[in-house]
């Protein structure tokens, strides 16, 4: 409000009775006119006072209004003094009032927010929310607002008001406007910025900009970018108002995300869960029951899904092929490899099963030529196929790779030799086939390379002699067959381990016996 | 509608701060040619809101000698006042006080910290135009 509006009102109301109180006693003639002469108090133009003298009232230099008296009157310029200071107490009140207001509004503003902010579930919407409130604040404003991501610092943007520009990525170097609010956390005011130093596609030439960091106990999680047209630099009281409010936001942000991110986990969990149900679906459950024969099997992944495999398949000549597997890496990668792997070898056993000849060899090769052709790089298979005559107790293997298994006779354990590339590295391979002969009270240990290499508190492997002489000290007397075997071996790799072991890697192990 | 009473508004607040935020928010209607009064007791509302007989009135809840239940059920009990359109302002979050507010015959509620720009809003609607919104039975 002008100084010529603040007297007009002031007069109008309060002023007006006070100075007609003051006026009426002093019996002198005096009249108030406004900035252009028209009277706002005392008598009117017609009286003789009209031609008096004019004593101005003034505000900062400017005429506010006047004051008329007689000619002669000491009235007239004492009176224009009282209400030019009273005029300018007014306006220190107005002044103070609006600026009371303005942070009336800020508090306001704030309080609104922490309500809304509460009410948001997703950083998106807390983000989107702030930067609502700022831009309608801080007027003519338009924004984006970034999280930084933890360990990449890449910039990701999840919310804007009015600006869809991008942050060019040198924007972000530590000795940039952007880069350097990031590094020090502290918010910063660029009023006359180059805009296409700091984003892609924008019209303008120089813009103003303000930056606030997000800030978390431990580190900046992301910034608010502000922009305004050059005419309209942004202040100091626009710095803290922002600032305060990236101050109130960032933490429900990071609360937020972090649900999200939990959220996300979970779901991730139950897939993984059901990964696992299916795999598992896939291994055999039914052991085979051949008479005079005791076989058993166990699998256990190092995280949910396992990368191993093993197999019972029945040849339709009366044979049995045992297989188990290996595919490098754990977790997801391997797993729907091994399901591929599993597919692949039992179409294969199928059709060679069909043709009567029961060659392991011939069958890794073919299961070679499918998956070297499917195969990921750097991934492959290590396969152990054993083919028993459960009529004969005569056996042919060929082994892709795989740790070599140990036939336990009444001589100790030695391991069965058979070379040959694991699958799925190169076409055309050939694969070495050996045969052996399981007499009655024997036994075969098929395994993968989780319960060889399993290490120990010092870091020890428990490795194969280990297993081979665990192997040896049972006696055919002990009668340690199947199920009992299996669970022997894991008694003696639990007590090697210690039990706050943490599985390396997954664990498979395939037994066959020849009851005496 | 009252005679004359569509311009002018009455403050009724016992903090003088919040009664120079409310003057401050409604400073653009002064320059149209509102009078804003103020009071900061129940009794003093009561006797502005006779002599003077405002279209709109803020009213703070708790005031000193009536409170603000008191002088809203009054001026609406009165006939010449019908047309008085009175706010209730009070604490956030006291849902008490918006039943009881309406029980007592205000028109509208609001929550302090109050939105300046709502308020201010509000109040030009209700002296400037005849939207039937602000005419609440």
């Amino acid at each position: 409000m002008t100084p010529i509006t603040t007297l007009n009102r002031w007069l109008h109301k309060e002023g007006g009775r006070l100075l007609e109180r003051f006026l009426q006693p002093l019996g002198e003639p005096l009249s108030i006119l406004d900035a252009d002469g028209k009277p706002l108090l005392g008598v009117s133009l017609d009286h003789p006072l009209a031609n008096g003298v004019r004593s101005p009232i003034l505000q900062d230099n400017l005429v506010a209004g006047w004051v008329l008296s007689l000619p002669g009157s000491r009235w007239g310029e004492l009176t224009a003094s009282l209400i030019a200071y009273l005029l300018d107490q007014e306006m220190q009140k107005r002044a103070l009032a609006a600026e009371a207001l303005d942070k009336y509004r800020e508090l306001h503003l704030l309080y609104r927010l922490s309500e809304r902010l509460i009410a948001s579930p997703k950083p998106q919407l807390i983000a989107e929310t702030a930067l609502s409130e700022i831009c309608s604040g801080a007027q003519g404003a338009h924004g984006i607002a970034a999280l930084i991501h933890k360990d990449t610092q890449q910039i990701e943007i999840i919310a804007g008001c009015g600006l869809s520009a991008d942050l060019l990525p040198e924007a972000l170097a530590p000795d940039q406007f952007i880069g350097r609010v990031i590094q020090s956390g502290s918010a910063e005011i660029s009023n006359d910025a180059p805009a296409n130093h700091y984003f892609r596609d924008l019209d303008h030439e120089t813009v103003s900009l303000l930056c606030a960091p997000l800030k978390s106990d431990t580190r900046v999680i992301g910034i608010f970018v502000l922009m305004r047209e050059p005419t309209r630099p942004f202040t100091g009281g626009d710095l803290k108002l922002i600032s305060a409010i990236a101050q109130q936001t960032a933490p429900a942000i990071e609360i937020a995300h972090l649900h999200q991110l939990e959220i996300e986990r979970a779901w991730l969990e139950r897939d993984l869960q059901m990964a696992r149900q299916v795999q598992s679906g896939l291994l055999t459950k039914q052991i085979p029951a051949i008479p005079g024969w005791r076989m058993a099997a166990f699998w256990r992944p190092a995280r949910v899904v396992s990368g191993d495999l093993y197999d019972f398949i029945h040849l339709p000549n009366g044979k049995l092929g045992l297989v188990v597997a290996d595919v490098t890496d754990k977790g997801v990668p391997a797993a729907l490899l091994m399901a591929n792997a599993r597919s692949v070898l039992r179409g294969a056993a199928a059709s060679i099963g069909r043709s009567g000849r029961d060659s392991p060899g011939k069958l890794l090769a073919r299961v070679n030529d499918v998956l070297s052709q499917e195969m990921p790089m750097d991934m492959f298979v290590t396969c152990l196929l054993v083919i028993l005559d459960p009529q004969t107790g005569h056996i042919r293997y060929a082994n892709a790779g795989h740790n070599l298994p140990y036939l336990r006779t009444q001589h100790g354990a030695r391991e069965l030799k058979a070379s040959g590339i694991p699958l799925g590295l190169f076409p055309d391979l050939e694969y070495e086939e050996k045969e052996d002969q399981l007499a009655p009270g024997d036994s075969l240990l098929m395994y993968s390379d989780g319960l060889v290499e399993a290490h120990d508190s010092r870091r020890e492997m428990f490795g194969f002699p280990r297993l081979q002489d665990t192997l040896s000290s049972l006696t055919i007397d002990s009668r340690m067959e199947g199920e009992e075997l299996i669970q022997y071996l894991i008694g003696r790799l639990t007590e090697f381990t210690g039990p706050d072991w943490e599985q390396e890697d997954d664990i498979t192990i395939v037994t066959l016996s020849r009851s005496i | 509608m009252g005679n004359g009473s569509q311009k002018k508004v009455l403050i009724v607040d016992d903090e003088a701060y919040i009664r120079l935020l409310l003057e401050q928010t409604l400073e653009e209607l002064e320059e149209r040619g509102v009078d804003i009064l103020k009071a900061d007791n129940g009794e003093d509302a009561l006797r502005l809101a006779r002599e003077q007989r405002p279209r709109l009135i803020f009213l703070d809840v708790m005031i000193p000698k009536i409170n603000g239940f008191e002088v809203c059920r009054v001026i609406k009990q009165e006939y010449q006042y019908e047309d008085t359109m009175i706010v209730i302002l009070t604490a956030k979050g006291q849902e008490y006080d918006r039943q009881m507010g309406q029980e007592a015959g205000a028109n509208f509620y609001m929550s302090k910290p109050f939105d300046p720009d709502e308020l201010l809003e509000l109040a030009t609607k209700v002296l400037f135009t005849n939207d039937p919104d602000y005419y609440p039975e």
